[in-house]
């Protein structure tokens, strides 16, 4: 049996509530995981986990079999986040900060800047290189961050809200080249709110309330489990009532 | 509902001043604030009286107080100038909410008089306390005709803000919004430098020097010459001038904010979206190594920090009247008081480098998800905010050390420690998840630009013992590593 892309197991996180408890969730390499939830469900705090940047109280989580606490380095360079809000340097230009990304990764100069210029003529994005991002509308800091996800070829992709501030053709071109990676081995986790996103793209789909996982399988799985409902209906139907009783913070 | 009526002038000047207060990091009111405001200001009238009684028995005429008042107002409005200059350029350009306020049902122009007034206010409420604080006292003690010095120090507030808001927007529309904020922070570096510089006076005049800008001071002259003198006669009580300057502060003020208003409406805004292209054609040369992504990283934020450079050398503005006066002093005085300057300036610029690296962070979180150790990234900021400060500080020291080589050691030890002193105070002094420019909030400010500046001076002072070989200088290198160590804590 092939290592999982991503593997939570038992994984808590508390302050001054439970953000996510004792969540289970295996990802595998080549598949597009979608992990949705209402505000304050417990999405962000579980990306962040993965990503390093918060230590679980609980549990263990792992990168193609690497522990995230145990080896952070190791399966940091296998990963790529991506989070909520674009956090790039203003007063860098794309391709400043692209070679910042590369440097970080280790990334071979020339390749990186091969990999750098395709990236941004594929975004659209190669006219600005040399303008600084503070200009920059919230599409362009968008595909900017996109383009430093990409950047190092990460094994797996933890994607918070990506298509956020994207137009139409940008949108396409991103989920375009989410499904190249993944054809290449690739895993992507990718949290949103827009539903009909997750069910067109994600092979597999997660919702979580209050940190916990409520319901997991393919949307076709899911519609079989809810008498054919939409995935919007499924949503509601599992997170309305908690969401009513009051939200953890994530 | 609909039809009701639109925010007013005091609304939103309440929202400027309360967006001001909360970005001084201050909260809701506690007993404590009142008791210490009261405090302050017996003590405050305390030290005015005890003046203002002096001067009375120095039998100072009203032409004496004219020309003291000149001076006090020239300080003032230099000092107010400076300060809404700054806050000029935050309040259109860098707060971007000024967009977004435009966009709700009321005249721009009364979201520019809210925004001016409150420009005024922070530029001139120091100075309503401590020159009111004066002016009660000659009040009792001179003329009660010295309480006029109220509406002249707002008059001189509103002026400031007026042409700050106004300049910043043409230098904005003729030069663009970088040019716009290098000529800005020279201006305000003019103004304050200009105040400091005149501060001593005293150690770089002679007495025969000193007594003739003295009586140059005093009003004289006929014609129009007569009209530099209206603003230190309106602050003793002179009712033509003191009407004169408040209108001429209201009209300035309404046609400022008249004209911002029509510049604002052709375009104003359009600032978020216009892009700085740092080299038409350039192909940048991607390059290899975690350090060298690390540091050159903390090179381009710091270096590109609006006003940052402009800041960095405004610190020789406090070196110039120094070296003046040890010039003067002769040769005893002259080493170890040259020796200190760099210390502090030093000091000074390592920290002053620190919390822009970390105030500018805006992607902290970022480094922290690449395959590098936590540690690297924070050894990075240090590495390069040190390489900042020595570039501007050192080659000022080395300077000094050929001119007098008793001072290399105690110098550049003091250095040393001092900047290493400054970085951590530095880093400790803000928060690494915010976005700003420059400053911290005053919580965070009085570790670090309080506690900062007196260690800096401690060590300075250390040096000072240090080149006199006096043993004095142990307790002030441990009053500077107490100080370092309150301000670094958490």
């Amino acid at each position: 049996m092939s290592v999982p892309a991503l593997s939570l197991r038992g994984v808590s996180k508390r302050f001054d509530r439970p953000a996510v408890d004792a969540l289970d969730l295996s990802v595998a390499a080549g598949e597009i995981f979608a992990l949705l939830g209402p505000n304050g469900a417990g999405k962000t705090t579980t990306l962040r986990m993965v990503a390093g940047l918060l230590r679980q109280d609980a549990g263990t989580i792992e990168v193609f079999g690497t522990d995230v606490v145990a080896d952070p380095v190791a399966a940091k360079r296998m990963l790529a986040w991506l989070p909520d809000e674009p956090l790039l340097y203003d007063r860098l230009t794309p391709l400043e900060f692209l070679e910042f990304i590369a440097g970080l990764w280790a990334i071979p100069p020339p390749e990186a800047q091969a990999r750098a210029a395709a990236l941004l003529r594929r975004l659209g994005l190669w006219a600005h290189r040399d303008e600084r991002c503070e200009g920059f509308s919230r599409g362009m800091r968008q595909k900017t961050v996109v383009a430093a996800a990409l950047l190092h070829e990460p094994r797996l992709l933890i994607l918070d809200e990506p298509l956020t501030g994207l137009d139409a053709a940008a949108s396409r071109d991103v989920k375009d080249m989410l499904a190249e990676r993944v054809a290449q081995g690739a895993a992507v986790v990718v949290t949103t709110h827009i539903l009909e996103v997750a069910e067109r793209i994600a092979d597999r789909i997660g919702i979580i309330a209050h940190g916990r996982l409520l319901e997991l399988g393919t949307f076709a799985q899911l519609r079989a489990r809810h008498g054919g409902a939409t995935l919007e209906e499924i949503f509601l139907r599992l997170t309305a009532p908690r969401a009513a009783a009051g939200e953890a913070p994530a | 509902m609909s039809g009701t009526a639109g925010a007013s002038l005091g609304f939103l000047l309440r929202h400027e001043l309360r967006l001001a207060w909360r970005r001084g990091g201050f909260g809701r009111l506690g007993v404590s604030f009142p008791l210490a405001v009261v405090s302050l200001l017996v003590l405050l009238h305390v030290v005015a009286f005890g003046l203002a009684a002096s001067l009375r028995q120095l039998g100072w005429t009203m032409a004496d107080f004219t020309a003291a008042a000149t001076v006090g107002l020239v300080y003032v409005l230099g000092l107010m100038l400076m300060q809404a200059l700054r806050q000029s350029t935050d309040a259109l350009y860098e707060g971007r909410d000024l967009a977004w306020l435009a966009s709700a049902p009321l005249p721009l122009r009364t979201i520019l008089r809210a925004r001016m007034a409150a420009i005024a206010l922070n530029a001139g409420w120091l100075w309503l306390v401590l020159a009111g604080t004066m002016a009660n006292a000659l009040a009792v003690f001179v003329t009660p005709a010295a309480l006029a010095i109220y509406p002249v120090i707002a008059a001189l507030a509103l002026l400031a803000a007026a042409f700050s808001i106004a300049l910043v927007v043409l230098l904005r529309d003729l030069a663009g919004l970088r040019t716009m904020r290098g000529i800005v922070m020279g201006v305000s570096m003019l103004a304050g430098g200009s105040v400091f510089v005149g501060s001593q006076v005293r150690a770089v005049l002679s007495p025969t020097e000193r007594a003739g800008l003295w009586q140059a001071l005093h009003p004289h002259g006929t014609g129009l010459v007569t009209l530099l003198w209206w603003p230190s006669r309106a602050a003793m009580g002179a009712v033509g001038p003191l009407l004169t300057l408040l209108l001429a502060a209201f009209v300035a003020a309404g046609l400022a904010a008249v004209w911002v208003e029509r510049r604002f409406a052709s375009g104003g805004f359009d600032n978020i979206a216009r892009r700085t292209v740092r080299r038409p054609t350039t192909s940048l040369h991607f390059r290899a190594g975690v350090w060298r992504a690390l540091l050159t990283k903390e090179w381009r934020l710091v270096w590109r920090t609006p006003g940052l450079i402009g800041r960095a050398l405004y610190q020789g503005v406090y070196l110039l009247p120094v070296l003046i006066a040890a010039w003067r002093g002769g040769a005893g005085v002259v080493a170890p008081v040259i020796a200190a300057t760099p210390v502090f300036i030093g000091s000074e610029l390592a920290r002053l480098f620190m919390v822009t690296a970390m105030a500018g962070d805006q992607a902290p979180a970022l480094a922290l998800s690449a395959p590098v150790p936590a540690a690297w990234v924070r050894a990075a900021k240090f590495v390069a905010t040190a390489a900042g400060a020595a570039t501007l500080a050192l080659p000022m020291a080395v300077l000094i050390g050929i001119w007098q080589p008793v001072t290399i050691l105690p110098m550049l030890a003091g250095m040393l420690v001092a900047g290493a002193g400054a970085l951590l105070i530095g880093e400790a002094g803000v928060s690494p998840d915010r976005v700003i420019d420059l400053g911290a909030r005053p919580g965070e400010m009085f570790r670090g630009a309080v506690l900062g500046p007196i260690a800096g001076m401690a060590w300075a002072l250390t040096t000072w013992f240090a080149v006199h070989q006096q043993p004095m200088g142990l307790a002030t290198a441990l009053a500077a590593v107490l100080l370092s160590i309150i301000a670094i804590g958490r």
